[in-house]
């Protein structure tokens, strides 16, 4: 494999010491389980968040799209709240802006 | 001129031309009849170009009659999923958006194949704008020819169902979130998502740019192979493709499987439906007795992998879409679920975008370490029975469709290769895929290990009810 597309499709892979390193600490973060009462009525501040913002940040999404949009995204975050910001994954994973050398013609 | 015709493999149509049993202008004109007879009940195509695909034949004809074909796919012919732009050619993207689309210009990978002297059948459906699950053609819905009340799969539904049913011979197609391997599952065909980078995407319409493949669907792994290296490889147009040197794929093909290993994750065979599971354990079981061995491994952040996957698609999608969603005429002409995707991804955070592709980079490393010790990493490539047309996850099932989806989405977080092929039927009569992971751009090795089993079985010979 070549050393720049490598680079540009692999970057990171070899580092499975950061991954071993992302998964202990997966579980450790784990937030506390809700009550299904709880659950349901964080559901529905959420809903009620993503209309707000949409009106007060201006976000452009039709008033017919919003029961979907809010569907889907409440869903959405809650998941990602539970399955991906409890993972602690190391910077050095960040891909970096690659620039193409251009000469003049 | 019989059915038959119209299930010859490429490399069985190459031996035809060549000996002159055969001429393209025959095979084109038996897969438009064909067309014209069967694609009312499948809906598969959008678009059927007759008239240039019989002039593209009566000149792969000349040329095979001066012994001077322009490759082995010269006269074989195909039909790309239509969200590949096609110079003169309406390009709809599967929605009443693009009805009267025709563009000034051809994607690569059509356009690679026009100069190996293919022919081009015409445009297939597929589901909105290549978005997943749930999602509608603007153009009604493709059916699967093994009961034309299951959905065919998706995104790439129109690939699927023309090549099951004998209406096209190859097929391309795109995959953000398993959009070839599902089709190809759920209608018994073979579908590649090559690495990412390996074929270009220029003139491909965009889902979630950082996901989007293209890649190859055929009805045998040898064509699959055939026409991957027709596709392959750097392209200056594509700032995304890679400068990897393209094997010849044919050539890997002839090794056989004793001795090679197959991995197994538990990560990515749980939760799977019952009557698939029966099937795919026999898979398993029937390689290991042609002498292929089993290791296990584990993916441990998988359970993070669909999560990740969503907030993508989301995200990017609503960029995509955005000059869509702005204007009300423009929205008018979106499939529901589509605006869903796309209205969605606006209230994501950006640092779970951010988190979401550091993801990635793990996923790659278990990934690459899963395979230190095997060939290939094996899953079902959809774990869940067919669901009846318009049954597909809808608005509400979210969770549904990640279930449906959620074993494909290594390959787009990964960038690796997979490969869904034929690999037993489930009690109602529907293909089940058996789907392979690989190395980076290794997918000599992959499609190598599905020739092996496919060799060995007789799944990938059996013809649906419409065809």
């Amino acid at each position: 494999m070549r050393q720049g597309s490598r680079r540009r499709f692999m970057a990171g892979v070899g580092s499975t010491a950061l991954a071993l390193r992302a998964r202990s600490t997966a579980e450790a973060q784990a937030p506390p389980r809700a009550s299904p009462s709880d659950a349901e009525g964080r559901r529905r501040r959420l809903a009620a968040a993503i209309r707000e913002m949409n009106q007060a940040a201006g976000l452009g999404v039709a008033p017919e799209d919003l029961d979907g949009a809010e569907a889907y995204a409440v869903g959405a975050l809650l998941e990602a709240e539970a399955k991906l910001r409890t993972l602690s994954l190391d910077p050095g994973l960040d891909l970096p802006v690659v620039f193409r050398a251009r000469r003049r013609s | 001129m019989t059915e038959a015709v119209a299930f010859l493999k490429a490399v069985e149509l190459e031996d035809r031309y060549r000996t002159r049993r055969l001429s393209p202008a025959e095979v084109v004109d038996e897969h438009l009849s064909r067309i014209e007879r069967l694609d009312r009940k499948l809906n598969s195509y959008i678009t059927v170009s007759s008239e240039r695909a019989r002039e593209q034949a009566r000149a792969s004809a000349e040329r095979w009659g001066k012994g001077a074909p322009l490759s082995t796919l010269d006269g074989v012919p195909f039909a790309p999923k239509d969200i590949f732009a096609t110079r003169g050619v309406r390009t709809t993207h599967g929605s009443r958006l693009g009805a009267t689309n025709v563009p000034t210009e051809t994607a690569t990978a059509v356009a690679r194949l026009d100069a190996a002297g293919a022919v081009m059948l015409g445009k297939l459906n597929l589901l909105e704008f290549a978005t997943g699950g749930g999602t509608d053609s603007g153009f009604g819905p493709a059916r699967n020819p093994w009961d034309v009340e299951r959905d065919p799969g998706g995104s790439s539904s129109g690939s699927g169902a023309a090549l099951a049913a004998g209406l096209t011979t190859l097929s391309l197609g795109t995959d953000t979130g398993g959009s070839i391997r599902n089709p190809a599952a759920r209608c018994g065909v073979v579908g590649l998502k090559p690495t990412y980078g390996r074929v270009s995407r220029h003139g491909v319409t965009p889902l979630a740019f950082t996901l989007d493949h293209a890649g190859p669907m055929a009805r045998s792994v040898r064509d699959v192979a055939r026409l991957l290296g027709a596709i392959a490889g750097a392209d200056p147009k594509d700032p995304s493709s890679a400068q990897e040197p393209v094997s010849n794929y044919e050539s890997a093909l002839e090794r056989p499987l004793r001795g090679r290993r197959f991995t197994v994750a538990p990560e990515l065979v749980e939760p799977i439906e019952p009557p698939v599971r029966v099937v795919f354990e026999a898979a398993l079981d029937r390689l290991t007795a042609l002498g292929a061995q089993r290791v296990e491994a584990s993916l441990p952040h998988v359970r993070a992998m669909n999560i990740a996957c969503e907030v993508l698609i989301g995200s990017e999608a609503a960029v995509f879409h955005e000059e869509n969603l702005r204007s009300a005429e423009r929205r008018a002409k979106l499939d529901p679920v589509v605006r869903m995707y796309a209205t969605s991804g606006r209230f994501y955070l950006a640092s779970d975008y951010v988190k979401a592709q550091r993801l990635r980079l793990v996923l790659q490393a278990e990934l690459e370490a899963a395979l230190t010790d095997a060939d290939v990493l094996i899953c079902p490539a959809d774990p869940t029975l067919t669901p009846k047309v318009g049954e597909a996850s809808r608005l509400e099932g979210r969770e549904r469709m990640w279930f449906e989806y959620g074993t494909v989405n290594l390959g787009n977080l990964t960038g690796a290769p997979a490969l869904s092929l034929p690999c037993g039927f489930t009690p109602d009569g529907l293909p089940v895929g058996l789907q392979l992971y690989g190395r980076a751009f290794d997918e000599a090795t992959v499609l190598g290990f599905a020739a092996g089993y496919e060799q060995a079985t007789e799944w990938h010979e059996r013809r649906p009810p419409v065809s």
